[in-house]
């Protein structure tokens, strides 16, 4: 394969037609230059927006009791509903499609903090209480020690797992301060962990300022009796959450003695819808994406084979003469190929070159507002997989060679004694 | 060296089938200096390149320095044509993008010799046409007279065993045709057998046997 006697020949032609080297040489890099730029930016703007998108698991589902809005069996409307330890187990027993259930309480109205002390410091948080189930739901990662556990429950542990912002407020970043304690509503807690969220989302204040207690002490000690606030619910694998909650909603309805037709009383949300209208504009964005690269590689490729196709008549004389001296038609359509995937070859790989130098250059200018702790935009780092750039680069290189086989296998059956006196 | 037996030839034109080639027979010893002369349509561009095992026959044998050419894949017939035989053309046929030594060496390239071999061998070639200071001219460059050396040394380095020359002095001015002309002579002194196709007396003459072809036969074998 490497002949450099072929390569030496093939050297000579492209340089002496310069400007019709250089012209195809520019569609094949244009075309690569083109596909990786726009492939890195669809994924700078699907990281962005997977970035601003909170922690929390992108199939959780939240039910809630509220009100019941019908008459039933003799109760009247307007009854409140409230979520009890018995709704929890009855719900874990007869629904096997739950993944993961954990029942919370929280101190405070929705997003309401309350203040916690360490010595004579003091901070704010947003106290709730929570089953180790939690951590499927907001997946986390631990600075020091670890979440609420089965013990903890079992036993009422007073203990909490603060957020990094409490963390950082009350004892300062570098001190561990597991088996400290702090205070809520003069309630001393021992300090068991300090998580992060694997993800933060676009909140991150909030996420640093999370408290967790094992939620049979919260109903304890804040006299909560067996009251629940809310569900946070994972389906099973393959289950969509809206389906596993109609579930939830019917063992409910009949728990509490609700109207089967009472669509208010539970409340619930879920972020799948959201995440899969986020999906569904990604693949939107990566089918344009590839739809426009592709079409550009395409035009590339009908321009070698284009360009081919005039330089091959061009120069049917030249194969004429090389044919009557000796040429095989074998090596006449060997130093066509050759001369084509030379061409896509360096052009395409410097396409290639140039396109990540392209996305750097992008990376550099934009890195100053999409790593900023608090961005806001749905842009982050431009990347792209390299093998999917090499493929395109390979993928090019022989589209080109099966574009050039037409004109070549001509250029092959040329006969010499008509290329020759054609005048 | 050259046998050909009830050589037979025609071509579509149109409607018509014109029989370039009726049936010829004719042989040529080696070392021989030949002239196939006859007016246009007569034949003898048909004849040329059959010799040249560019073009087959319909019928009839031919047999070139031994060997019977029929039925030759593309591949063998040029591998023949490259081995065997030289060619000069009338309008010299050099490679434009390709120096005067390149276009020499170009066809020991397709005997796979190394490059810097064949460039020794082109050169040496060069000189025995008498412009090894051309070498590094394109054919641009050069005269009429230059570029038709040039071809005749591109012809002569596979040392063929039959040099074919199509009208090799038609574009050229009568001085520089007797260069070539004597150019030839000295290239069949040293033993080599030389073909040539004109439709002019006067060059035909200064070779030691005319053929005369006259609508696809031979009229007239005259040796000089």
């Amino acid at each position: 394969m490497i002949d450099r006697e072929l390569w030496a020949e093939v050297w000579q032609v492209l340089k002496s037609n310069r400007l019709r080297t250089l012209l195809t040489a520019s569609g094949i890099f244009w075309g690569i230059f083109i596909l990786i730029i726009m492939l890195g930016f669809g994924n700078g703007i699907q990281s962005g927006v997977n970035k601003s998108m909170a922690g929390y698991a992108t199939n959780a589902l939240y039910m809630w009791g509220q009100a019941s809005s019908q008459p039933y069996q003799g109760l009247p409307p307007g009854r409140p509903i409230q979520l009890s330890n018995d709704d929890t187990t009855a719900l874990l027993q007869k629904i096997p499609d739950i993944a993961h259930l954990a029942p919370r309480v929280r101190l405070e109205r929705w997003r309401g903090r309350s203040d916690v002390v360490h010595g004579n410091k003091v901070t704010d948080v947003e106290v709730s209480g929570d089953m180790p189930e939690f951590r499927h739901v907001l997946p986390m990662d631990f600075h020091y020690g670890r979440f609420i556990n089965p013990l903890d429950i079992k036993e009422k542990r007073k203990v909490v797992v603060i957020g990094e912002r409490v963390h950082s407020d009350l004892f300062g970043e570098s001190v561990n301060p597991i088996g400290r304690q702090v205070q809520i509503r003069q309630i001393s807690f021992t300090v068991i962990g300090v998580f992060k969220p694997k993800r933060y989302g676009s909140n991150r204040e909030r996420m640093g300022s999370l408290a967790f207690i094992p939620i049979s002490t919260f109903q304890q000690v804040f006299n909560y009796g067996d009251a629940i606030g809310f569900y946070a619910m994972i389906p099973a694998d393959g289950l969509r959450s809206v389906d596993v909650a109609g579930q939830m909603r019917q063992l409910l309805m009949q728990r509490h003695r609700v109207a089967p037709t009472d669509s208010r009383a539970f409340g619930d949300w879920n972020s799948e819808n959201e995440f899969l209208r986020i999906e569904r504009l990604f693949i939107g964005i990566r089918a344009f994406v590839w739809t426009v690269g592709l079409a550009t590689l395409l035009a590339g490729v009908l321009g070698v084979s284009n360009i081919m196709l005039i330089a091959i008549r061009e120069r049917q004389r030249e194969f004429g003469i090389r044919k009557s001296i000796g040429a095989t038609p074998a090596s006449v359509l060997k130093m066509i190929l050759a001369e084509t995937s030379t061409l896509v070859g360096v052009s395409g790989i410097l396409g290639l070159f140039a396109g990540l130098l392209g996305l750097y250059v992008v990376d550099l200018i934009t890195r100053p507002i999409t790593q900023s702790v608090d961005a806001d935009v749905l842009f982050d780092t431009p990347t792209i997989d390299l093998r999917i750039a090499i493929a395109a680069v390979v993928a090019l290189a022989i589209a080109s060679l099966l574009a050039t086989l037409i004109p070549a296998r001509h250029a092959m059956k040329i006969d010499p004694v008509e290329a020759l006196r054609a005048e | 060296m050259i046998e050909l037996k009830s050589i037979a030839k025609s071509y579509a034109m149109g409607e018509h089938q014109v029989r370039a080639l009726v049936g010829t027979d004719l042989f040529i010893g080696a070392g021989e200096f030949v002239a196939i002369q006859g007016s246009s349509g007569s034949g003898k561009s048909t004849l040329l390149n059959i010799l040249g095992i560019l073009d087959s026959p319909d019928s009839g044998t031919y047999t070139l320095d031994g060997n019977l050419i029929a039925n030759l894949s593309a591949r063998d017939a040029a591998r023949y044509r490259n081995r065997f035989i030289g060619f000069v053309f009338q309008s010299f046929n050099l490679i434009h993008h390709k120096s005067a030594l390149d276009n020499v060496a170009l066809p020991l390239y397709y005997q796979n010799v190394s490059r810097r071999k064949r460039h020794k061998i082109a050169m040496e070639y060069l000189e025995r046409v008498g412009l090894a200071d051309r070498a590094t001219h394109k054919p641009s460059e050069l005269s009429g007279g230059q570029s038709q050396r040039v071809a005749i040394a591109r012809a002569l380095i596979t040392q063929p065993a039959l040099l074919l020359a199509d009208e090799p002095t038609g574009a050229l001015d009568t001085q520089t045709g007797e260069q070539i002309m004597s150019l030839f002579r000295d290239v069949n002194a040293q033993g080599m057998t030389v073909v040539l196709v004109t439709h002019e007396r006067e060059i035909a003459e200064q070779t030691q046997r005319i053929i005369q072809l006259r609508d696809g036969d031979i009229i007239r074998d005259e040796r000089l």
